[in-house]
């Protein structure tokens, strides 16, 4: 279990705290949990939209999202993102591949 | 007689092993596969199917786990290109032995190119693997199959690799 022993204030907008608000009364879990979790769940949108646009490897991806390589795998596949590797890519790798097996 | 290397990346050692091909590869390869500690660390995290596989075949010494001694190189590589740990490790070591590098990442790939390690994807292998009469037709578009789930190659890709397997 992760120890929770960091503060950090942060200002928001009204409408946001709202949105926290609803969130914690519809999943029954107290305004901390809500934003703790929107911000595990916002590392990883940020980790994959990174990796969609092509700034940062799959293995950053994993790291910054706090999941497994595994499983951001499995996460990629499911939300149907394509790898960035290009056709060009694939042609170069026939030669070390040729030498290799 | 001592076989030469060949490092891999963790992302394209959990395809090959989600794929259901990484003992064919393995089996055929000219080289050793290897990996370094990190590269083992984030492919055997999790108790999964994939995960289970690759701590195995370690064990057993068919997959060679190395360390590198460059930590410098590696934080330099890390932070030049993008990478995740294991990427940048797998990168270190190959340019402190030599060896070429099994990665189906884009910014892996890209990083391979400026430091003039040679690189090659799980596809090209898989295609060899076809080609030298390892895999049938049929098992060989079995794998692209599954290699496709988790790769998530382009249309472009797959379209060249559907008239390899012709």
């Amino acid at each position: 279990m992760r120890i929770m022993e960091n503060v950090l204030t942060v200002r928001l907008p009204k409408e946001d705290l709202e949105v926290v608000k609803q969130i914690s009364i519809s999943t029954k879990k107290d305004k901390s949990t809500t934003v703790r979790e929107l911000v595990e769940q916002g590392k990883i949108y940020f980790a994959v939209m990174q990796y969609k646009e092509g700034k940062i490897s799959i293995g950053r991806a994993a790291g910054i999202s706090g999941l497994t390589l595994s499983e951001m795998i499995d996460l990629l596949s499911k939300l149907g993102i394509n790898s960035n590797i290009e056709l060009d890519d694939y042609l170069e790798g026939k030669k070390l591949a040729e030498e290799v097996i | 007689m001592i076989l030469q290397m060949i490092a891999i990346d963790s992302s394209s050692l959990i395809l090959m092993a989600k794929a259901g091909i990484l003992d064919k590869i393995i089996k055929n390869l000219k080289r050793k596969l290897t990996i370094t500690n990190q590269i083992y660390n984030e492919t055997t995290k999790i108790e999964a199917f994939d995960s289970k596989i690759i701590k195995k075949r370690v064990e057993e010494k068919a997959i060679e786990r190395k360390i590198i001694r460059n930590i410098k190189l590696f934080n330099k590589i890390k932070e030049d290109f993008n990478l995740g740990n294991g990427e940048a490790e797998a990168i270190a070591f190959c340019l402190e032995n030599e060896t070429g590098l099994i990665t189906d990442d884009k910014k892996a790939m890209n990083a391979c190119r400026i430091l003039r390690i040679k690189f090659t994807t799980v596809p090209n292998l898989l295609i060899r693997l076809y080609k030298k009469g390892v895999v049938t037709k049929t098992e060989a578009n079995f794998y692209l199959r599954k290699l496709q789930k988790f790769g998530r190659y382009s249309a472009e890709i797959m379209e060249e690799l559907g008239e390899e397997l012709k």
